[in-house]
C-alpha cells in the first residue's frame, strides 16, 4: 500500500506512467468484476477503460490507493448497471443481477474484497505444477474427459501426486461437482 | 480503514488454515464492524462461489488473450492524451480476442526433458546413479573395524556376532564380548539392520549411526542414534517388570518398553521426528516430555516438542524400500533422495513450496525417480563439484 501511494502522488502530478501502473494492478480484476455482471467481455473492457479515463480526469482528488480502488469499482459497477438497464431486453435473464446491484446495502468494499479474493485463488492455481495446469487446461477449458487428458499428456494414473494448498483442495471439490473429476489422475 | 487487499489476504489465509493469531483478530474485528461483513464472510467460507468464480476468471483470462492488458492501456492512454491535447483522434475502440487464444495457463504441452539431453562439460547424466544398497561399517570399542558385507542384510549377536543368515562375522571370547560397545555406521546410499542382544532389531536408514553395547545391562538398555532408524523393541521382563529401553538422540531421548517406532534425527534437520507404530513411548527433551500413542508423532527441536496424529506408513516405508510421501515438502523429499542416492542437493533459485503425495520404489535408479518428481514442474541437473555429485533443482 505504501509503495502504491507513491504512484498515487505521481498520478496527481499527471504522470501517465502512474495510470499505467494502476491499470497493471487493477484492470484484470475490474474487468472480471464488470464481466461478472454483464457477461460481455468487450463491453466490460470498454467500461474498465472508461473508468480509468474518469480516474484520470479526477486525479487531483486522490491521495491514497484505497479511495482510488473504491472509486474505480464504483464507477465500473454503475456503468454495468447502466448498461444492463439500457439493454434490459437483451439481458432479460440477467434481471436478478440487476436487482442485486441495485440493492442499496451493497457495499463496494465487499465487492472489492471478493474480487481480490478470486484473484488470489486464481494466482494460487497458476502456481500449480505444469502437469496439473495441463490437466486443468485440458479438462476445464477444452472439456476433455480423463481418458482424453491421459492420452494427450501421454500419462497414466501416476504414483506421485502434487498439491499446493488447501485452496486447491476446495477448488478440487468444485471440479468434482462439475463432473470433471480429476481424481484418477491427480489424487 | 483496513485495506481491502489486506482483508482479502486474511480471508485466504483463514481458508488455507495458516492465518496468524494477529490476523485472526483483525479479521474478527472486521466481521464485527457490521452484520453485513459477518454475513459476507460466512457466505464465503460456506459457499463455493469463490472457486466457481476462480474458474470463470481463468476462462475469461484465456479468452481475452495475452495482449488484452497492453491493448487496454494503449487505448486508455490514447483517450487520455486526446483529452489533454484537445484534439481527440477518432479511433475505433477495438480489442483483439484471438480465436486461437494462446494457452495462458500452460506454456507448452510437451515438458522439455532436461535429463538425457546433451550435457555441458561438468554436467553428468543421472542414468547411472544407482539406488542405495546394504552397506555399513562396524566399529568395535576394541579397535576392530569391519566393512559389513553388501550381500547380507544385517547383523545379529547370538552367541557370537554373525550376519542375520547365520554367516559368521567375528568370533570373540565371551567375557570380551560383554565389555564391547559397537558402532554401526551406514553411509549415504546405504542401509543395514542390527539385531541387538535382547532381540531388538533396528533398521538403519542411509547416513545413520547406531552405538550400542554388544551385550545389554540386565536392568537397563540404552543405545544412541544419529540419523534415522526403525526400532522393533523386544519386550524384556525382570523381577521389577519391564526392562526399560532408551534411545538417545541429539536433543531428545526416547523411553520405550516393548514397541515399534521410527525415529528420524539427522543433525542437518531442524527437528527430530519420532513416529510410533505400536506400543508406547515417552519422548523427553531438556524442557518437556510427551507420551505417544500409536499413530502419533512427536516433533522435537530446540527443547520443545509438538505432538500430532499421523498416518505412520509414510514414515516407515523406507524400511520396505519405498519413498512414501504425504504432504511432504520438496526439501524433505530431496533430503531423502540425497541420502539414498549419495548425492548432494542444491537449489537454483527460490523453490516454491510444493507438497508431494504418493509412493516411489526406492530400488529405482535416480533417473527414474527424478523423472517422476520432475512432473511437478521441476528440472534437475547433475554436476560434479569438488569430487562430489551435486544435483541442482530448479523450476521448469
Amino acid at each position: 500500500m505504501e509503495a502504491s501511494d507513491k504512484h498515487i502522488s505521481d498520478l496527481r502530478k499527471g504522470k501517465e506512467t502512474a495510470l499505467g501502473f494502476l491499470m497493471d494492478q487493477l484492470a484484470d480484476a475490474l474487468h472480471f468484476f464488470a464481466y461478472s455482471f454483464i457477461k460481455d467481455k468487450q463491453t466490460a473492457s470498454e467500461i474498465v477503460s472508461d473508468a480509468f479515463v474518469k480516474l484520470w480526469e479526477r486525479r487531483t482528488h486522490f491521495e491514497a490507493m484505497e479511495p482510488v480502488k473504491s472509486f474505480l469499482y464504483l464507477v465500473v459497477k454503475n456503468a454495468c448497471l447502466d448498461h444492463l438497464k439500457l439493454s434490459r431486453n437483451k439481458f432479460r435473464h440477467e434481471e436478478a443481477d440487476v436487482l442485486e446491484i441495485e440493492a442499496p446495502d451493497q457495499d463496494i468494499l465487499r465487492n472489492i474484497i471478493y474480487t481480490e479474493l478470486v484473484e488470489l485463488i486464481v494466482n494460487e492455481v497458476k502456481k500449480l505444477p505444469r502437469q496439473q495446469l495441463q490437466v486443468v487446461q485440458l479438462s476445464i477449458m477444452e472439456g476433455k474427459n480423463i481418458q482424453e487428458v491421459c492420452d494427450e499428456l501421454g500419462t497414466t494414473a501416476n504414483t506421485v501426486y502434487f498439491a499446493r494448498s488447501k485452496a486447491i483442495a476446495a477448488l478440487r471439490a468444485v471440479l468434482r461437482k462439475k463432473k470433471l473429476s480429476l481424481h484418477y489422475l491427480l489424487w | 480503514m483496513k485495506a481491502t487487499s489486506k482483508i482479502a489476504e486474511l480471508i485466504k489465509q483463514y481458508m488455507n488454515g495458516d492465518i496468524t493469531p494477529q490476523g485472526r483478530i483483525i479479521l474478527e474485528q472486521w466481521c464485527a464492524q457490521s452484520p453485513a461483513n459477518a454475513a459476507f464472510f460466512k457466505s464465503l467460507i460456506e459457499g463455493e462461489s469463490l472457486f466457481e468464480d476462480g474458474l470463470s476468471w481463468m476462462m475469461l483470462e484465456e479468452d481475452k488473450g495475452p495482449d488484452w492488458l497492453h491493448n487496454l492501456k494503449q487505448h486508455t492512454l490514447d483517450k487520455v492524451d486526446g483529452d489533454k491535447s484537445a484534439k481527440k483522434r477518432q479511433r475505433k475502440f477495438y480489442f483483439i480476442y484471438s480465436a486461437v487464444a494462446a494457452v495462458l495457463l500452460v506454456a507448452g504441452l510437451v515438458a522439455y526433458f532436461r535429463i538425457g539431453s546433451p550435457v555441458a562439460d561438468s554436467e553428468i547424466s543421472v542414468a547411472h546413479i544407482q539406488p542405495g544398497t546394504n552397506k555399513a561399517t562396524l566399529v568395535l570399542s576394541n579397535g576392530k573395524k569391519i566393512n559389513l558385507r553388501g550381500d547380507k542384510e544385517g547383523i545379529v549377536l547370538d552367541d557370537q556376532l554373525t550376519y542375520t543368515d547365520g554367516t559368521p562375522l567375528l568370533s570373540m571370547e565371551k567375557n570380551e564380548i560383554s565389555q564391547i560397545h559397537a558402532t554401526v555406521q551406514v553411509p549415504k546410499g546405504g542401509k543395514y539392520s542390527v539385531t541387538l542382544s535382547d532381540g531388538t532389531t533396528v533398521w538403519l536408514n542411509a547416513q545413520s549411526t547406531l552405538v550400542y553395547p554388544l551385550v545389554f545391562d540386565k536392568r537397563y538398555r540404552k543405545v544412541k542414534l544419529v540419523g534415522e532408524g526403525y526400532f522393533q523393541v523386544a519386550s524384556v521382563m525382570d523381577n521389577n517388570g519391564r526392562v526399560p529401553f532408551e534411545v538417545l538422540c541429539e536433543d531428545q531421548k526416547i523411553l520405550v518398553t516393548g514397541t515399534a517406532f521410527n525415529v528420524s534425527a539427522y543433525p542437518d534437520d531442524t527437528h527430530a521426528v519420532t513416529t510410533l507404530v505400536e506400543g508406547a513411548v515417552r519422548i523427553e527433551t531438556e524442557n518437556r516430555s510427551v507420551h505417544l500413542k500409536p499413530n502419533q508423532q512427536a516433533i522435537s527441536g530446540n527443547g520443545e516438542i509438538r505432538q500430532q496424529e499421523v498416518d505412520v506408513k509414510g514414515f516407515v516405508a523406507w524400511k520396505d524400500d519405498k519413498f512414501l510421501f504425504y504432504e511432504t515438502e520438496l526439501r524433505d523429499l530431496m533430503k531423502a533422495i540425497s541420502r539414498w542416492y549419495a548425492i548432494d542437493v542444491s537449489y537454483g533459485e527460490q523453490i516454491p513450496p510444493t507438497y508431494f503425495y504418493g509412493e516411489i520404489d526406492r530400488n529405482k535408479n535416480l533417473e527414474e525417480v527424478l523423472r517422476i518428481i520432475e512432473k511437478s514442474g521441476l528440472k534437475f541437473k547433475l554436476q560434479k563439484k569438488d569430487g562430489n555429485l551435486n544435483l541442482i533443482v530448479r523450476e521448469q
